[in-house]
């Protein structure tokens, strides 16, 4: 495989001459293909890969993204991560750029390596966002995102840092408020162990209303 | 002298018996430590019938068995190197073993597997991956698969 990668590099990619010495070549090595597996061995092997690469792999074929995208899947793959690098489950530091003119991002920095050693410095891991964003909170690692204040309705949505997966955006005060952006003074963010949800309690001037995501 | 090893018998899908030390497979499969646990084996009388599992994949299987079980305490290295010779089979060769393994519940041996399963897929495009699982009808729609193309051609 590599020596097809540096006969590409020295002579272009679509040149009479690379095509020439890659025939003379032998094949690049290749994974063999698998038979069949039964359902329950593919979701052991996908269990397996890392969260990041899980937008690929519900590409694959239709019944992969429906078993990617049930929720026991989502439980037992953050739990087997979780087990198999406790790194993921460290604090991090998440911030959203604000400013109108820069470029919508999440950055993500862990905690840790900033403790154990300052003067090293640490990777920012980005996720751009098609908006500029307020983190009204975050529970067990999903973040609760609120949509910029300059727009005239309230949306939020949530975003798994593990996946780069987001929910659709909800407009939780729709029928209150018709539309408008309601008077919310205060936040938070919480799941509901009982009924196994996400919920954002919201102070609205003097009352206080619970919404579940 | 020492009382003479415990040795319990296994039966191939064409019918072949195997003689394994008891130690060796109670030690690695979670179904056969709980067919001795529960006394439903009969050192005198009984085989331990495993169709699904033909005669070239359980020899494989004891192989592996008994080489960690014995070996457990070789370095590292030495383990690892022996895996990599242990799994340079053709497709089909791992496929039995991932089933007998599955089957027979053999945590270690299935680990070793799926590990080699992820390497095979890591860093691959879509393309390449649906070929690797042999999924011919992805199932979604020429416009979902286009959609899909669009948006994340990195992944094709």
């Amino acid at each position: 495989m590599r020596a097809h990668a540096i006969v590409k590099k020295v002579f272009g990619a679509a040149t009479k001459w690379s095509k020439l010495l890659s025939l003379l070549l032998p094949p690049p090595l290749r994974p063999p293909t698998l038979p069949m597996l039964p359902a329950e061995l593919i979701e052991l092997i996908l269990l397996r890969l890392p969260a990041r690469s899980l937008l690929k792999f519900k590409r694959v074929c239709k019944s992969w993204k429906t078993l990617i995208s049930s929720s026991d899947f989502t439980k037992n793959q953050v739990q087997l991560s979780i087990m198999a690098e406790p790194a993921i489950s460290e604090i991090h530091l998440v911030y959203s750029n604000f400013l109108r003119h820069s470029e919508p991002k999440i950055g993500f920095i862990p905690i840790q390596s900033l403790l154990e050693n300052l003067s090293f410095g640490t990777e920012v891991v980005y996720f751009p966002m098609d908006d500029c964003v307020k983190i009204l909170g975050s529970c067990n690692g999903f973040l609760c995102l609120n949509n910029h204040p300059r727009n005239t309705d309230f949306k939020v949505r949530l975003l798994n840092p593990c996946t780069g997966l987001a929910s659709e955006w909800l407009t939780p005060f729709a029928s209150d408020y018709n539309q408008q952006r309601p008077p919310i003074t205060n936040f938070g963010f919480g799941y509901d162990h009982v009924n196994d949800k996400f919920k954002i309690l919201a102070v609205v001037k003097s009352s206080t209303r619970i919404y579940t995501a | 002298m020492g009382s003479p090893v415990k040795k319990i018998m296994l039966c191939s899908s064409e019918k072949e018996i195997f003689s394994v030390e008891e130690q060796v497979m109670v030690q690695h499969s979670v179904i056969i430590n709980n067919m001795i646990e529960d006394g439903s084996y009969n050192h005198e009388e009984s085989k331990i019938p495993l169709d699904c599992v033909d005669s070239k994949t359980l020899k494989k299987v004891i192989d592996y068995c008994t080489h960690h079980t014995h070996h457990h305490n070789d370095n590292q290295e030495d383990l690892e190197a022996w895996d990599a010779q242990f799994l340079n089979v053709d497709s089909n060769g791992l496929y039995d073993l991932l089933m007998a393994a599955n089957y027979l519940e053999i945590r270690n041996l299935l680990d070793l597997i799926y590990g080699t399963i992820k390497n095979m897929i890591k860093g691959k495009k879509i393309d390449e991956i649906r070929r690797i699982f042999n999924i011919k009808d992805h199932g979604f729609t020429p416009e979902e698969e286009e959609q899909n193309r669009k948006e994340y051609p990195h992944f094709y």
